[in-house]
C-alpha cells in the first residue's frame, strides 16, 4: 500500500524490503506489471544494525504485518538474511535517499542505527511507527538525532500506548 | 408552517449533543487531560484536541475498505488470494490469514 502511495506521489524509485517469503511473493505479484520498473524489491532481507542472519518471529496468523524480530506472538519463526540500510544503499548504488518509511514491529531503532551514514549524508524525511516498544517515543528520536541533532519531529495521529502504559503517543511520527 | 414545540427542539438538541458533541468533548477532553499531566508529551496540542476526529476518520476508512473487499482470484498452491477493493487496484495477500489481507503490502 505504501509502495503504491509513493509511486502515485511521483517517487522515482521505491525500494521495498520484505523479510517474510510469503509477503515477498505478494509484493512481487503486486508490482510485476505497469510500475515502469520503479519498484525494486530488496528480497528476503530485514533491516538491522548489523548484516548477518536473524530470527523473524511470525505472527499468530491474524495479521501478516506483525512478524517481528523483537516481539514474539507465536512459536513459529524463520531465519532470514539481514543487512543494514547503509549497506543496502551501497549495494543498490542509490545516489540519494529522500524518504524512509518504517513500521517494522519494534526493530526500528536497530534499523535506524544501521542507517546512520545515510541519515547523515542525505537527511531523508522519515515516517516511523512509534508504538512498538514502550520507550520508542524517546529511543527513536535519540537514534535519529545522532545523525542530525536538529532533525525536527512532527507528530502524526495519536493513540493510546499499546503496552499498558497510560499515555497518549503518536502512532506515526515524521522527521524532517 | 407549523412551529416545533420547545420540547421537540430541546429533544433534538439533546440528541445531537449526545451523539455528536459529547463523544468529541469526552474523548478530546480526556486527551487534553493526558497532555496537561505530561502523559502525551510527544503528541502535539493540535492532534490532542482533534483526537476523537482522528480515531473516527481511521475507523471509517478501515470500515470502508474492509466492507468493500472481495476475493477475485485464489492461488491455492501458493496459499495466496487476489483481492479487489473499491477505488483501488487489486492486490495479492496471504490466504491463511484472516483480516482480509489488508496488511499484505504493509
Amino acid at each position: 500500500m505504501f509502495t503504491w502511495k509513493a509511486l502515485e506521489a511521483g517517487a522515482a524509485k521505491v525500494i521495498a524490503v520484505e523479510p517474510d517469503p510469503a509477503n515477498l511473493e505478494c509484493l512481487r505479484r503486486n508490482f510485476q506489471e505497469g510500475d515502469c520498473g520503479r519498484v525494486r524489491g530488496a528480497g528476503r532481507r530485514g533491516r538491522v544494525e548489523q548484516a548477518g542472519k536473524m530470527t523473524l518471529n511470525l505472527g499468530n496468523g491474524s495479521n501478516t504485518g506483525v512478524n517481528s524480530m523483537v516481539e514474539k506472538e507465536s512459536d513459529k519463526s524463520i531465519a532470514v538474511p539481514v543487512t543494514t540500510l547503509d549497506q543496502l544503499v551501497k549495494d543498490l548504488g542509490l545516489a540519494k535517499v529522500n524518504f524512509i518509511k518504517m513500521d517494522i514491529e519494534g526493530a526500528e531503532r536497530e534499523a535506524l542505527a544501521g542507517a546512520l551514514e545515510t541519515l547523515k549524508k542525505d537527511r531523508p524525511r522519515l515516517m516511523l511507527d512509534l508504538n512498538h516498544r514502550t520507550d520508542d517515543s524517546t529511543a527513536l528520536p535519540a537514534v535519529i538525532r545522532r545523525a542530525h541533532a536538529d532533525y525536527r519531529a512532527i507528530c502524526g495521529p495519536c493513540q493510546m500506548n499499546e503496552h499498558g502504559v497510560a499515555e497518549l503517543v503518536p502512532h506515526v511520527i515524521y522527521f524532517e | 408552517m407549523r412551529r416545533l414545540s420547545p420540547l421537540v427542539l430541546w429533544a433534538a438538541f439533546g440528541l445531537a449533543g449526545y451523539f455528536f458533541v459529547l463523544p468529541h468533548l469526552l474523548t478530546n477532553g480526556w486527551a487534553a487531560y493526558m497532555k496537561m499531566t505530561d502523559k502525551a508529551e510527544q503528541c502535539s496540542w493540535a492532534n490532542t484536541l482533534t483526537f476523537y476526529s482522528s480515531l473516527d476518520k481511521f475507523d471509517k476508512l478501515y470500515t470502508k475498505y474492509r466492507e468493500g473487499l472481495k476475493t477475485a482470484e485464489v492461488d491455492e498452491a501458493a496459499s495466496l488470494k487476489r483481492l479487489e477493493a473499491p477505488g483501488a487496484r487489486s492486490f495479492w495477500a496471504q490466504q491463511r490469514r484472516r483480516g482480509g489481507g489488508l496488511w499484505c503490502a504493509h
